[in-house]
């Protein structure tokens, strides 16, 4: 069996053989933009998962968090689950949708100090299996002018390889500081 | 070029019990942390405090908690970041995971998410805010007791490709 080392297997897997997890790409925004593509993802096929790890913020003039879309290779059939909290209520949602919604990750300028960025780390299986659907899960969320946490699952509904991924701001464009890294975690 | 990371930065277990656990002189050169910690607890359950450069200020989070039965959801601001349910009772180490974001990032604030996973209590997500700019050097774990035996690792992960 594999220790593969993300999300909640961290203790047992981490420090395992060199090149179990391994950091493939990353974008640090340096001005404004309204998305980030990973693409070229078809090379990384040897392993088994993608994690994407993102510290975000958006400039809009709003309070509160914004939100981003995921999608996979500019298809549009997904569906999704959400348990989140905002400090005075839960909520548990889902359905189908054009993206796989990933809400409440990003600080907004509006929030007061600059500094303030929300947060995500979202772990994307099998991505490269032509077998079955391409799911993910997402732990989320940051505390400004509102606070949120929230549980996320998604699913892409096609067996076809992932190849190309993209986050992009369900709201204002993202501001420079703004950074999505891209891992590669390696199967059997 | 794929660059292999995850890399243990260090490493504690317990000989005998402590009240804190301290990492200092943290590298600087990762974009995030992730701080795993399997701890027990003489009897009954409580928190970890964990703090950053030893400061005592600017810590704001929102937590929900699941007991089996009931529900708990709330924002808090304390003199530490606290990871509720997260020390448990002897037979069954608590693990808890905590991923702070951009650690050494000088333009921004800490960004926290932490997961706890106490079979004996709940569980736990949190997200969380260090209000300060500053690299941090230095972790902080607190708890009444933590036992002879608990585990915590620190681990590096990169995000500049090399």
């Amino acid at each position: 069996m594999s220790l593969i080392p993300f999300g909640f297997w961290a203790a047992s897997g981490a420090g395992g053989g060199a090149g179990a997890y391994d950091l493939l790409e990353t974008t640090t925004l340096t001005s404004s933009a309204s998305s980030v593509t990973f693409s070229g993802l078809g090379s990384y096929s040897d392993y088994a998962h993608l994690q994407i790890r993102g510290v975000a913020r958006d400039g809009s003039n709003s309070t509160g968090l914004e939100s981003l879309r995921l999608t996979f290779n500019g298809a549009t059939n997904y569906s999704y689950h959400v348990l989140r909290a905002n400090g005075s209520s839960f909520e548990a949602f889902g359905g189908s949708n054009t993206r796989i919604p990933i809400y409440d990750v990003m600080g907004r300028s509006g929030s007061g100090a600059d500094d303030v960025f929300g947060s995500f780390v979202t772990d994307v299986l099998d991505f490269a299996n032509t077998s079955k659907n391409t799911t993910t899960r997402t732990l989320g969320g940051g505390v400004s002018g509102s606070s949120r946490i929230g549980l996320y699952s998604g699913a892409y509904l096609s067996t076809t390889a992932v190849t190309s991924l993209q986050l992009e701001s369900d709201g204002a464009d993202m501001i420079a500081g703004t950074r999505f890294s891209l891992y590669g975690i390696k199967g059997a | 070029m794929a660059t292999p990371t995850y890399d243990l930065l260090e490493s504690v277990t317990l000989a005998t019990s402590a009240t804190s656990v301290t990492f200092s002189s943290i590298d600087g050169s990762y974009g995030d942390l992730i701080l795993v910690i399997s701890a027990t607890r003489p009897s009954g359950w409580t928190r970890h405090e964990i703090t950053f450069n030893n400061s005592t200020t600017d810590y704001f989070k929102i937590q929900m908690i699941g007991d089996g039965s009931s529900t708990l959801i709330n924002t808090l601001s304390r003199p530490y970041l606290s990871l509720w349910e997260s020390g448990n009772l002897t037979a069954t180490p608590n693990t808890s995971i905590i991923q702070i974001m951009d650690y050494s990032a000088t333009d921004k604030h800490k960004s926290v998410l932490m997961r706890g996973n106490n079979i004996d209590r709940a569980v736990t997500a949190v997200a969380a805010r260090w209000g300060n700019t500053a690299a941090i050097s230095l972790i902080k774990i607190e708890a009444p007791t933590f036992d002879a035996g608990s585990t915590f690792n620190l681990y590096g992960i990169a995000k500049t490709v090399v």
